[in-house]
């Protein structure tokens, strides 16, 4: 089974601040980690790789500072690093992530399953899995919670919904997306931090993928962000005084009275 | 000179560091609070750091281990301390005669003990390291042939006959194979020659395990004695070569007294953090108590101790990598270490006033853990004589 396993990284969450004047987030200083939702699709790659053999190979599109995460996966026990990293890569919406991912996927070939966290706790739209998918051609499946089964050209896994779950088959190769519910992530071993030091991490550029650069970056980016800014919070207390009928009587004529009416 | 761990030494210590925080905290006061002590041993934390490869560090490559540097080894079992000393000082023994193998043994004993000390298997091999005895102690490496240790060992036809005790030895009943050192001239003193070290399995005839030792702090490290009575063991058994017991013990002194360095220093950044957040918020006079000066106070000088201890356990173990290893340095570890543990935990009962001597709040626990540090492998009077003695010496040579 030839595994790719697509990580990106963000800022620590713990740790995010925006610059009050300028709106965005301020990076320096920042610690970089492995977008958490990867966790789970690492971990998910590396058993089936122990149940089923072959590869596990992590990809990633980013600035070099990110070999440091590919490195991170493969001491978890991914077996190669791929960082597709040059300017003109740069400013990328979903949309051009997932075109200049899938060129790499495709430089490197032969791929039954690809995996992705359900979506990144800097961007948030989850878009960039299905879109992967569809650049290949291949089926795709969001909010994976559990793998069924897996063998040669066929997957039975669960998706999760808000009301449950529904259980999706579908002809490998193919894309899913996981949630943190799939498994608990490993934490790496003393070897497998030896071996990754050691790895080669393969930084491939835009002509190394073949990739048409009008559809990278910041050209190749329908969407693009106009604003970035922080949410003014309002809050309005006002105390509700008397004994308690009084108090629940001030509450029901309160909630009627809000346009549109809370209830009726 | 360097004072910073390398990228990859920051990521040993945050891969332990988070084994720690996520497996070892959440579960050390039910083992603390056993009334058995037999009880208290950790197994499913040791395991669980056994397939993490924490055991092998020591070991070469060739047989399956990591081999990391001593600063390395010692950063690893700094934070495992500060997760719990009692597991860091179980590890420990075996981190410890991993390396007395390496050093001392022969290819048949490498190849048999040291791949499974760094096998993946989820089991943990313990090592227990015998030098004490009821009466002796501070004196094992004396050059007086009346003083320390007791035990014999009489080579008869191909084996050598054990017979004495051993007391307070760690892992003393579930170390699978401990390192014992013996008389086997009883006409010299241990750097003459007097002594040789033994490698015993656990399963040998005639070796027993005594009383287990009921003990206030460190619950989660298993110590007690050790009975040989008619011990055979083949005559490959022998660790180098008969009469140079002395240099094996001195190499288990230049690594263990830096290593509980790192275990005081570990305990002291536990008791820091546990003060530092609680200071942070109980609130005492209308402000958070941090902002007492008496209490900031206290927390400064936590975090400068703990911080001067590590400097001195890091400059002993990278001392000694580069081959240059200094007794003198390795025995002002063990003080500062043991030392900066006790004065931090107290001051973490401190500040804590009676949250902290509630066995609610982890500081008590700290406080029984760090206690033993001055007294094992031991005394710091002793350690502080040895020191001046040293220092005298070198100084007298100098001029």
């Amino acid at each position: 089974m030839n595994i790719f396993v697509c990580i990106k990284q963000v800022p620590d969450t713990t740790e995010v601040k925006l610059d009050a004047e300028t709106k965005t987030i301020m990076r320096e200083g920042v610690a970089s980690i492995i977008n958490p939702f990867d966790t789970y699709a690492i971990e998910e790659s590396i058993r089936i790789k122990e149940k089923l053999g072959g590869k596990v190979t992590a990809i990633s599109m980013g600035i070099l500072s990110a070999q440091k995460l590919l490195r991170e996966a493969i001491a978890l026990g991914a077996d190669q690093g791929v960082l597709l990293s040059d300017k003109v890569f740069a400013g990328a919406d979903t949309l051009a992530t997932a075109y200049t991912l899938s060129m790499g996927i495709q430089k490197i070939g032969n791929f039954d399953l690809i995996l992705c966290g359900k979506q990144s706790t800097d961007g948030d739209t989850a878009q960039v899995g299905p879109s992967l998918a569809e650049k290949l051609g291949i089926p795709h499946t969001t909010n994976v919670r559990k793998i069924e089964e897996i063998c040669d050209g066929y997957i039975r896994c669960q998706r999760m919904k808000d009301d449950g779950y529904e259980i999706v088959e579908m002809p490998l190769p193919a894309v899913i997306t996981v949630v943190k519910e799939i498994n608990e992530p490993r934490l790496s071993t003393i070897k497998g931090i030896m071996r990754a030091k050691q790895a080669t991490i393969h930084v491939w550029n835009a002509n190394d993928i073949d990739a048409d650069k009008s559809l990278c970056g910041l050209s190749g980016s329908p969407t693009q962000v106009v604003k970035t800014f922080m949410p003014v919070l309002h809050i309005n207390a006002e105390m509700i005084k008397g004994d308690a009928d009084q108090q629940a009587k001030k509450l029901v004529d309160k909630l009627l009275s809000v346009q549109p009416p809370i209830f009726r | 000179m360097e004072f910073t761990l390398s990228e990859e030494q920051l990521q040993y210590k945050d891969m332990v560091g988070q084994f720690v925080d996520e497996q070892v905290i959440p579960f050390i006061s039910e083992y603390d609070r056993k009334q058995n002590p037999k009880g208290s041993v950790p197994w499913l934390i040791l395991e669980k750091a056994m397939q993490l490869g924490l055991f092998g560090i020591s070991t070469p490559q060739e047989y399956g281990g990591s081999a990391l540097s001593n600063v390395e080894i010692l950063s690893i079992v700094e934070e495992l301390a500060r997760g719990d000393s009692g597991i860091a000082y179980t590890m420990l023994s075996t981190i410890t005669g991993a390396k007395l193998i390496s050093q001392f043994g022969t290819g048949e004993q490498k190849e048999k003990w040291l791949r499974r000390i760094s096998s993946e298997q989820t089991t943990p091999f313990l090592i227990g390291l015998a030098i004490s005895e009821p009466q002796s102690g501070c004196d094992n490496m004396s050059p007086d042939p009346n003083a320390g240790l007791l035990t014999t060992a009489e080579l008869v036809n191909d084996q050598y006959i054990l017979n004495g005790s051993k007391s307070y030895i760690t892992n003393a009943g579930i170390a699978n194979l401990y390192i014992v050192w013996a008389r086997t001239d009883k006409s010299k003193g241990a750097p003459q020659g007097g002594l040789s070290a033994f490698l015993v399995p656990a399963d040998t005839k005639g070796l027993t395990v005594g009383k287990i030792e009921d003990k206030m702090g460190n619950r989660l490290a298993q110590q007690g004695e050790l009975f040989f009575d008619n011990c055979a063991i083949p005559k490959g058994s022998l660790l180098s070569e008969e009469g140079q017991g002395f240099p094996v013990i001195l190499k288990f002194v230049e690594n263990r007294l830096p290593a509980v360095g790192a275990i005081g220093t570990g305990i002291a950044s536990a008791a820091f953090n546990v003060a530092y957040q609680y200071a942070k918020q109980r609130v005492q006079g209308g402000t958070q108590i941090i902002n007492h000066q008496a209490i900031a106070h206290k927390l400064s000088n936590m975090l400068m101790y703990t911080e001067a201890s590590r400097l001195l356990y890091q400059k002993a173990a990278a001392n000694q990598d580069q081959g240059k290893p200094e007794v003198m340095e390795a025995q002002m570890c063990k003080i500062m270490g043991s030392e900066t543990a006790v004065m931090a935990t107290n001051e973490t009962i401190q500040i804590l006033g009676c949250y902290g001597y509630s066995k609610e709040y982890p500081a008590e626990k700290l406080l029984r853990d760090a206690r033993v540090f001055t007294v094992c492998e031991n005394g710091n009077e002793f350690m502080r004589n040895k020191i001046i003695q040293r220092y005298q010496k070198k100084e007298e040579q100098s001029q």
